[in-house]
């Protein structure tokens, strides 16, 4: 895929940062589905793994800098990241607002939590519902898996109904450990945490 | 060389550039409307420019604004974070045009990339797989049928201008077809401005990997590993991971 990836950034002439988008089947078959002419939500977790400051080296290339490497970095460990948002679980997902009353961030080794909450913030109505993106890394996936469920248990966010406790049902399920999950995942895990 | 850059967005994103330019040395210049007073973006960056009232269509998706914004406090760039104005060729191009660097790529890849049938077709050129599908945009639901039953059903009826699951259906069988065509077609209408509809073979269950790139201006390429988006909710991704490690 990382092979197709460079092939795909230059048969568009591409520059910068870039994401192409691949569904894979279950034949390990993967198709090109479209390419984000942006920086992801998600990028951290591959700043985790790779140690490359991807935000920065936008603003390095747009300078005109060239790349000091090329090619596929080699990436190290594994890294997980959580959509927090201000939805409620128990409501079909509804976002909501309200002022965080009480804000408390994870934090020790391979935990980085990028978001624009403070205590006392009162959430403006008017945006997207994501409040946060908690992102951990370990040397290995179970490894990460612990270490979110423990972030999980640290991170205090009150003053407004978010998703956090939704992420233990996907963290703990057998099936996710052990990576046996497509896109139907949730669908087929349907049933919301308990109260 | 880039002194001060302006940051065409609010949240955590918002956030994540003006740390980026502070360990640059850059000076960094929010925009922000009256309901982001108080916001955290509003209050870390060097300089701010109130840009109008909260609703997005009167601040942050206001390209006139922006530009101005980036004007008066003297910036040389625009990042745009993600959202808002990061895929809006229009956007990149008021940037080129009042001199100021874009931060990602120029409008003429955005246009063709961002139009999902033509980006296929120049993967498909360029030896890429991709899924079978109409090769551009399918015209009416009878041209719709006839593709499905070429490639066979299931078949995802999708907006040519979409993103995030609004403006896609999936069709089953060919007595779905004149409904998931049409509603499609009207949502991609209202979400996007635009209701051109492309069809291509619905993949089961499948996962959602993608590679993350850097290319410069020289056209060197660094890819940075692949990132597992299949937890998704209604094609929102929750949770993303890396690497690519998924059992079969």
């Amino acid at each position: 895929m990382a092979e197709a990836a460079i092939a795909a950034c230059r048969a568009c002439g591409y520059e910068n940062a870039g994401t192409i988008e691949f569904l894979v089947d279950d034949m390990r078959n993967f198709y090109f589905m479209e390419m984000n002419t942006r920086v992801q939500v998600e990028h951290p977790v591959s700043e985790m793994t790779t140690g490359v400051d991807i935000v920065r080296e936008q603003i390095r290339i747009a300078a005109g800098s060239t790349l000091e490497m090329t090619g596929s970095v080699r990436t190290r460990g594994h890294a997980i990241e959580l959509r927090i948002n201000a939805e409620d679980p128990h409501n079909d997902f509804q976002p909501n607002t309200g002022t965080v009353s009480r804000y408390v961030t994870p934090g020790g080794p391979g935990i980085r939590v990028d978001s624009h909450l403070y205590e006392g913030y009162e959430i403006p109505m008017f945006y997207d519902s994501l409040l946060a993106k908690l992102v951990v890394w370990d040397q290995d996936r179970p490894g990460a898996i612990s270490r979110a469920l423990r972030a999980l248990d640290e991170y205090v966010i009150e003053g407004v109904v978010t998703n956090k406790d939704f992420f233990r049902g996907i963290l703990e399920n057998p099936d996710f450990a052990a990576g046996r999950y497509t896109t139907a995942f949730l669908e087929e895990n349907a049933q919301p945490p308990a109260p | 060389m880039i002194s001060r850059i302006l940051i065409a967005n609010r949240g955590e994103v918002a956030l994540r550039v003006i740390r980026a330019c502070k360990e640059l040395g850059i000076t960094s210049v929010a925009v922000y409307s009256e309901a982001d007073v108080q916001s955290l973006h509003t209050l870390e960056a060097d300089e701010k420019v109130c840009i109008g009232p909260g609703p997005v269509v009167e601040s942050y998706l206001r390209i006139p604004c922006i530009i101005g914004a980036a004007e008066i406090t003297g910036c040389d760039a625009i990042h745009p974070g993600y959202g808002f104005l990061a895929e809006n060729p229009d956007f990149v191009e008021a940037c080129e045009e009042n001199d100021l660097i874009f931060i990602g790529p120029s409008a003429g890849i955005m246009r063709r990339m961002g139009d999902k049938s033509l980006a296929k077709q120049i993967m498909k050129q360029a030896r890429i797989p991709v899924i079978p599908g109409s090769d551009g945009a399918v015209a009416d639901v009878a041209e719709a049928s006839r593709l499905a039953q070429e490639f066979g059903y299931p078949v995802l009826m999708k907006a040519s201008a979409g993103g995030g699951g609004r403006g896609m259906r999936m069709v089953e069988g060919p007595e779905q077809m004149e409904k998931a065509f049409n509603m499609a077609s009207s949502e991609a209408e209202t979400a996007f401005g635009d209701g051109t509809m492309y069809l291509e073979k619905a993949v089961l269950n499948p996962h959602h990997v993608e590679v993350q790139v850097l290319a410069d201006k020289a056209g060197s390429v660094l890819t940075l590993g692949e990132r597992d988006c299949s937890i998704q909710r209604r094609h929102q991704k929750l949770l993303e991971e890396s690497p690519f490690t998924a059992a079969g």
